[in-house]
């Protein structure tokens, strides 16, 4: 009986993640101009960023022990992280605050789905993805064509980046949710959340082996910053081979989300609803 | 002779359970409250580092119990506490203290199966997206409601063209006009078929014609489907026409809890006679026949005791230039004033 009520759990989870995907990308789609914009920003952005990069290992040969080609990889997990973290969290927690703010939750909190899911996965910006992702990366896959062969990676290392992504996403997702339900209790959360944001994009610039011990701690704690890109190219890249992280962030991962569901439960106990 | 009078008795027993059973209670609210705590105004430091709240009661200590098919209107000046109830009735809000059971149910636990019987239409809040035409909206409720797409389709249909909206279905909301926009609200909300619709301000800034479609579409949809409407509404006209009972809150506390006809009867002794003058008359002279209660070019509505209407019709007739008389009962508009103490 329970297996079979976890399965239509699972399934309607499914069926409301996959309508809002689609629903989303329609939504996004409804400004075209507004799309083709945004696909010449992001390429204007990433030559930019390239030529940079060019300009600064012309003159050292090292960034806290990552060369060239290691440092564009390392660019390629910040872009992926960065568009995942906007499609998925950056979106819906920028919702879930206007739609604190002018009542709107009110009428999406008596459907019958589950609550919580439905506004952390509400919108997924698919739109965003083709129109900003693609652009970002594909440059840098390009480059980075011909130079797979200097990079030192190994199965197992790169199989502990790709759950080191995903589990780095629960838990930055968890903590910008966490912030963005204070809007609950002020109203207004929008300048909140942009700080819980750019903490969680805080490591995308340096990688791992370039912060000090006490940062380190704290970017694989309490602000979990460095999980999603930093320490996941260490491992990609062969130059953290300690597995025991794995089962330290899985357990990370598992506690962010318990958080989020109680600081839910929390927040809509004391929530007051805009007036009408 | 006693086998007679057991029989009646049997039958008359019957008969009751039957009602009864039809009288199915499905809201119970009992001794109901909810405080909010709202800052106090301070100087901009001591807001910050002590920050003062105050306690504000918008529901007071209310019950009340509704049952299944009724339409009942909850009605009161701005910040009585309607939508306050409202929002609790549908698991919003948490009550600070008493109990709500709506369809054997704690709204707040926000039950699946609770959800799936009811709907939520609030005026000045659309559940649509703003980009997107009302059909593609309905496309996402219909996978959120688990519904077949032919039925959904066909509902869609049938609600549009009672509505009067079936041209827009394919427009982006954001191009419709008010009116178009709240009943595609309305379809949307109501697609599920619920058991329940409740009903914050649904006619808030529309115009006549549009008012009058979505009265006519909720009462349709209450005695045909038996659907139970509750409504709050500062229209009148709204409650009249769509509403059978009338639960009037003011500061929270309900001040008047039963049939629209008993509240208009309390005012059945007094009567408005509108009066149309072919020339100007001074007021001062109107008011020897009653209290002037508007005024208008060449027209007075006057507020005189319903037995003394025939006197002072034929007073009037004789004394005043006029050309013609209406005889209505005291609006709705003018009892609610009345009885907040607006007037």
């Amino acid at each position: 009986m329970k297996r079979l009520e976890f399965k239509k759990s699972i399934k309607l989870r499914w069926k409301i993640i996959s309508s809002c995907t689609m629903f989303g990308f329609k939504e996004s789609m409804a400004y075209s101009l507004n799309n083709w914009g945004n696909l010449l920003s992001m390429i204007v952005y990433m030559i930019t960023y390239l030529i940079f990069l060019d300009v600064l290992f012309g003159r050292v040969k090292m960034i806290a022990g990552y060369g060239y080609t290691e440092m564009l990889f390392f660019t390629l997990i910040v872009q992926i992280n960065y568009y995942l973290l906007f499609i998925i969290t950056q979106v819906n927690t920028e919702r879930l605050d206007t739609s604190i703010n002018t009542g709107e939750l009110d009428l999406w909190l008596v459907k019958p789905v589950p609550a919580l899911w439905f506004v952390s996965f509400r919108k997924i910006n698919l739109g965003e993805l083709l129109f900003g992702a693609f652009p970002a990366t594909i440059p840098l896959l390009v480059i980075l064509s011909g130079k797979w062969s200097v990079l030192n990676m190994s199965f197992g290392g790169v199989m502990a980046g790709i759950i080191f992504i995903i589990l780095g996403q629960i838990i930055i997702h968890c903590f910008v949710f966490m912030i963005a339900m204070t809007a609950f209790f002020t109203g207004e959360g929008k300048h909140a959340r942009n700080v819980g944001v750019e903490l969680s994009i805080f490591g995308d610039s340096i990688p791992l082996e370039g912060y000090p011990k006490f940062l380190k701690y704290i970017g694989l704690t309490i602000v979990p910053f460095l999980v999603h890109t930093a320490l996941a190219v260490s491992f990609f890249l062969g130059k953290n081979t300690n597995y025991y992280y794995l089962v330290y962030v899985f357990g990370l991962a598992v506690f962010f989300l318990w958080l989020k569901t109680v600081a839910w439960k929390f927040s809509l106990k004391h929530y007051s609803s805009a007036s009408s | 002779m006693v086998e007679n009078g057991r029989l009646e008795i049997f039958f008359k027993t019957l008969f009751i359970s039957i009602i009864i059973k039809n009288m199915e209670k499905i809201i119970e609210v009992k001794n109901l409250s909810k405080k909010f705590k709202v800052p106090v105004k301070q100087g901009f430091v001591r807001s910050i580092f002590i920050p003062k709240n105050k306690e504000i009661v918008a529901v007071d200590n209310i019950s009340f119990t509704v049952e299944r098919g009724e339409a009942v209107a909850f009605l009161g000046p701005n910040g009585a506490g309607k939508t306050t109830t409202l929002k609790m009735l549908t698991g919003l809000l948490y009550p600070t203290s008493g109990s709500v059971k709506v369809l054997e149910t704690i709204p707040v636990e926000r039950k699946y199966t609770f959800l799936r019987k009811i709907a939520l239409v609030m005026g000045n809040k659309s559940g649509l997206s703003w980009d997107l035409s009302a059909r593609q909206s309905f496309d996402l409720f219909e996978s959120i409601y688990d519904l077949d797409h032919q039925e959904a389709m066909k509902t869609v249909g049938y609600l549009a063209e009672i509505l009067e909206v079936s041209k827009s279905l394919d427009l982006p909301i954001r191009k419709l006009s008010l009116g178009q926009r709240l009943k595609m609200e309305l379809i949307g909300a109501i697609l599920h078929s619920p058991e329940i619709v409740f009903l914050d301000e649904p006619t808030l800034g529309l115009d006549v014609v549009a008012k009058r479609n979505i009265r006519e579409f909720l009462r349709k949809t209450n005695k045909e489907k038996g659907t139970t409407i509750i409504l709050t509404s500062h229209d009148m006209a709204d409650i009249e026409k769509v509403c059978n009972r009338v639960i009037v809150i003011n500061h929270g506390k309900i001040m008047f809890d039963d049939a629209i006809g008993k509240l208009t009867g309390r005012y059945r002794g007094r009567k408005y006679l509108t009066l149309i003058f072919t020339e100007e008359v001074a007021q001062e002279e109107v008011e020897k026949y009653g209290k002037v209660i508007d005024k208008k070019p060449l027209t007075y509505t006057i507020e005189v005791a319903g037995d003394e209407q025939a006197k002072v019709i034929a007073a009037v007739s004789e004394n005043l230039p006029i050309d013609d008389i209406d005889i209505t009962h005291v609006p709705l508009d003018e009892i609610m004033a009345d009885m907040f103490g607006k007037r």
